[in-house]
């Protein structure tokens, strides 16, 4: 008995893996269904709803752009640049300098002609002192809040504090948004008055030509990293986070670019200053304020407000990065562990939460010790060779279809690459992810969970590029 | 190999096949989804350049409308009200009535997708009857304020209230009770488009005290857009009766009832806006303090009132008192409230920077 152990522990160790690919891969086609289906409403309804039309029928909710900016010297003017061509009537900018070492304040004040002006605060949410507002004298509606160092949920709630509409949009300094993002994003809360939170696509910018702020030609990177990240986008927001919304059971809305209602997230607390999955940790703790309040609460996300982001073009950073996204989730999953299989949040407690839990938090983990247990399985000459060479083929293949589907989603949607040849690469790219990109994004999400049961903080120093200097 | 584990390696194989052939059709279907949008928009590019320079002579009455609309083949008919759609915003007039006769041989086949299963093609349908036959397809239009899809119901009512129909405009009041959910703000506007005509409708549904509290509320906001005079009296009512009965007055309506006052109100209204400024709702409260700086004199009693409301706990209330002492000409308090250092002084000198600035 004992000298079987092993194999009996091997044989249930691979039925675990079994069960998570199966359930892992039907929820990913799951989604996929779900937001081909959404997709194509979704692209009929706007053609029913002149978005424009609504807007000035409706006055536009004004909308305050938060922006948090930590030594963001080399994009943070070109940033603000791009936010104040915004096509929207009534939006404000209120840049928050969250004690930056390097000139990001300096170039700021230059750039735009900052002035010292008293703002005082709508909220009294905690954070770090805030040292002086100023606002640009070319641009009455740009502000730059300028505070004590406290990182991104500090910043954020710095932002919240000062801010003075009903509607703010939390976004990434290094991030570009489409002239009509606010106008498409506003839309849920005008059709519905419980939404609280909106949450809009993000888009690889590495490889796009950046004019004025604005991203004028859409293209594939050179730099193969990123362009695997091209298409993981694409699988993450079309496919993953379409299908969740659909359903209600959106868990994330990206610090990249979302809006939501100041007066809820005020009551709720803001940030947390305590994870670096800030943005995911606010929309969770929202469903459950709302939940615990009866208030009705919709979270959604739609996908044509764009934000392009740069991604990162170096195995160093890609893996921080991921590191902090897995660290992030596991933070945010834990804390709010009363959800998981709880039927009072309804499709969020019973479908939601659990695939993030086990399969996007432990799932890492899982893959990390397949490999493992095969290798051991081949060392030990205790593998099929031909079943796992065909499980093996089988996870590959599933990889390639779910890949091309969100190619698929995209076209069938938006078809920002124009290009023919950027649409076949991206069929390529689908291919090749499987070996070798799939592999280490896995050992980084199990390195991420290693770092937080050693309690791992901060978010690592990441490089940043002007969008000129990415652009081909 | 036991036959248990030779059906399970088949099993995945065949799972492997299957899944590599739906791959190569979804690159298939992506292939043949980027040559057909390719298609579709090289034919309503040949089609707009043909179109356009037509038109254009239509308009400009160099040609009659319905030499354009012979050219038109019946395959594109909906192409080309679509075509017509993107112009209808933008004339006004006689060249308006031009574009209405151009439509109108295609808005037969527009109306009959207001029978399709799909409610995102009711409802483009209905967009497109309200502006190109809203006289002829009045009926289809009230009627699809019943539709069970919200959006074809919202859209049509949209267009109804932008009519400035009276009978529409009641239609339109009459259906209000399907898009709570909208926002109030956006109802109001929306509500805003039929034009004063609406205003007495507007006034006896704020009056109405068996009305949803959300509905009375958007019909409030309206009536400030429509700056109808006979209302800040009627809210000014509603506020009284509110306190009479000692109950919370639902706070969205009491705030639009105080907001209505602020900007149409005269000073007499303000005997109903005074005893909320004690209200435990903050929101309530800066929008009876906004009522009382709209609306006060200056005497004694009312500055002393906003000063007190400068140094609210709510930056709201105390944005509001602050900026009622500006109006008032109250500086000296405002100044002595910025050098306090204490609650309010950020307030006093944003105040006074707006001002200055």
């Amino acid at each position: 008995m004992t000298r079987h152990l092993p194999l009996l522990l091997l044989a249930a160790f691979n039925a675990v893996v079994l069960l998570y690919f199966v359930l892992v891969n039907a929820f990913y086609l799951g989604t996929s269904l779900i937001a081909f289906r959404v997709l194509r409403r979704y692209a009929h309804r706007l053609k029913s709803l002149d978005v424009e039309e609504l807007i000035a029928t409706a006055g536009a909710p004004p909308i305050t752009l938060i922006a948090t900016a930590f030594n963001e010297s080399a994009t943070c003017v070109e940033s603000v640049r791009s936010l104040l061509t915004l096509s929207y009537s009534d939006f404000e900018i209120l840049v928050v300098n969250d004690g930056s070492t390097d000139d990001t304040l300096a170039r700021l004040t230059a750039a735009f002609e900052l002035a010292p002006a008293p703002r005082a605060p709508t909220a009294t949410l905690p954070t770090r002192p805030v040292r002086g507002a100023y606002r640009s004298r070319r641009h009455p509606n740009l502000w730059v809040l300028d505070k004590e160092n406290g990182r991104k949920a500090d910043a954020l709630n710095a932002g919240l504090n000062h801010c003075r509409t009903p509607l703010f949009c939390a976004i990434d300094s290094d991030s570009l948004l489409e002239r009509e993002a606010l106008t498409r994003v506003v839309r849920p809360f005008l059709e519905d008055s419980s939404v609280v939170a909106v949450g809009g696509i993000i888009r690889v910018a590495n490889g796009c030509t950046v004019q004025a702020g604005m991203v004028t030609d859409v293209r594939l990177p050179r730099n193969w990293l990123a362009r695997f990240q091209v298409v993981e986008y694409l699988r993450a927001f079309l496919a993953g986070r379409m299908g969740w919304s659909a359903i209600h059971g959106m868990l994330i809305i990206s610090g990249a670019f979302g809006l939501f209602r100041r007066s809820t997230v005020v009551e709720a607390g803001g940030y947390a200053h305590d994870t670096v999955g800030e943005d995911m940790e606010l929309v969770v703790r929202l469903h459950r304020y709302c939940r615990d309040h009866r208030i009705p609460c919709k979270i959604e996300f739609i996908p044509d407000p764009v934000a392009w982001t740069q991604v990162p073009e170096s195995l160093r950073d890609l893996g921080r990065q991921r590191d902090r996204w897995q660290r992030g989730l596991a933070e945010v999953l834990f804390r709010h562990r009363r959800l998981l299989l709880n039927p009072r949040f309804g499709v969020l407690g019973l479908l939601a939460f659990p695939y993030f839990f086990f399969l996007e938090m432990l799932g890492a983990a899982v893959e990390v010790a397949g490999y493992v247990a095969f290798a051991a399985a081949v060392a030990l000459h205790q593998a099929n060779e031909p079943y796992v060479l065909a499980f093996l083929m089988l996870a590959f293949v599933l990889g390639i279809a779910l890949s091309i589907a969100a190619v698929g989603l995209e076209e069938l949607g938006f078809r920002r690459y124009r290009r023919v040849r950027d649409l076949l690469a991206m069929f390529g790219l689908a291919v090749i992810e499987g070996i070798g990109y799939r592999q280490l994004n896995t050992f980084w999400r199990a390195r991420g969970l290693v770092s937080v049961l050693r309690g791992k903080k901060g978010w690592g120093q990441m490089t940043r590029q002007s969008f000129a200097a990415a652009a081909p | 190999m036991s036959p248990r584990l030779g059906d399970t390696l088949a099993a995945i194989n065949l799972a492997t096949v299957a899944l590599l052939v739906a791959a190569l059709l979804f690159a298939a279907t992506t292939l043949l989804l980027r040559l057909r949008n390719a298609r579709k928009a090289a034919r309503w590019r040949r089609v707009e350049a043909a179109w356009t320079p037509l038109l254009v002579e239509v308009l400009a009455g160099d040609r009659p409308p319905e030499e354009l609309a012979a050219r038109v083949a019946p395959a594109d008919v909906l192409l080309f009200a679509d075509f017509l759609l993107r112009f209808a915003r933008r004339l006004r007039g006689a060249e308006r009535g031009l574009l209405l006769r151009l439509a109108r041989p295609c808005l037969p086949a527009v109306a009959r997708r207001l029978a399709s299963r799909n409610p995102e093609r009711r409802a483009r349908a209905v967009q497109t009857l309200a502006l190109l036959g809203p006289e002829t397809y009045g009926a289809e239009l009230v009627r699809a304020l019943d539709d069970r899809a919200p959006l074809v119901a919202m859209v049509a009512a949209r267009a109804l209230a932008a009519g400035r129909d009276p009978g529409h405009g009641a239609a339109v009041l009459a259906h209000l009770g399907r898009f709570g959910e909208w926002s109030p703000r956006y109802l109001a506007s929306m509500l805003a488009g039929m034009g004063p005509e609406a205003g007495p409708a507007l006034v006896d549904l704020l009056a109405d005290s068996a009305a949803a509290p959300r509905l009375r509320a958007v019909a409030g906001d309206t009536l400030r857009l429509l700056k109808d005079l006979a209302a800040p009296g009627v809210a000014a009512a509603v506020l009284r009766a509110g306190q009479a009965a000692g109950a919370a007055t639902d706070r969205e309506l009491a705030a639009s009832c105080l907001r209505l006052v602020a900007a149409l109100g005269r000073p007499e209204h303000l005997e109903s806006v005074r005893p909320l400024l004690a209200s435990a709702d903050d929101v309530i409260r800066a929008a009876a303090t906004q009522a009382l700086a709209q609306l006060a004199a200056g005497d004694a009693a009312d500055t002393a009132a906003l000063a007190r409301a400068a140094s609210d706990p709510s930056p709201w209330v105390a944005l509001e008192g602050a900026r009622g002492l500006r109006r008032l000409g109250a500086l000296a308090a405002l100044d002595a409230l910025a050098a306090s250092g204490g609650p309010g002084a950020l307030v006093a000198r944003q105040v006074r920077w707006e001002a200055a600035a």
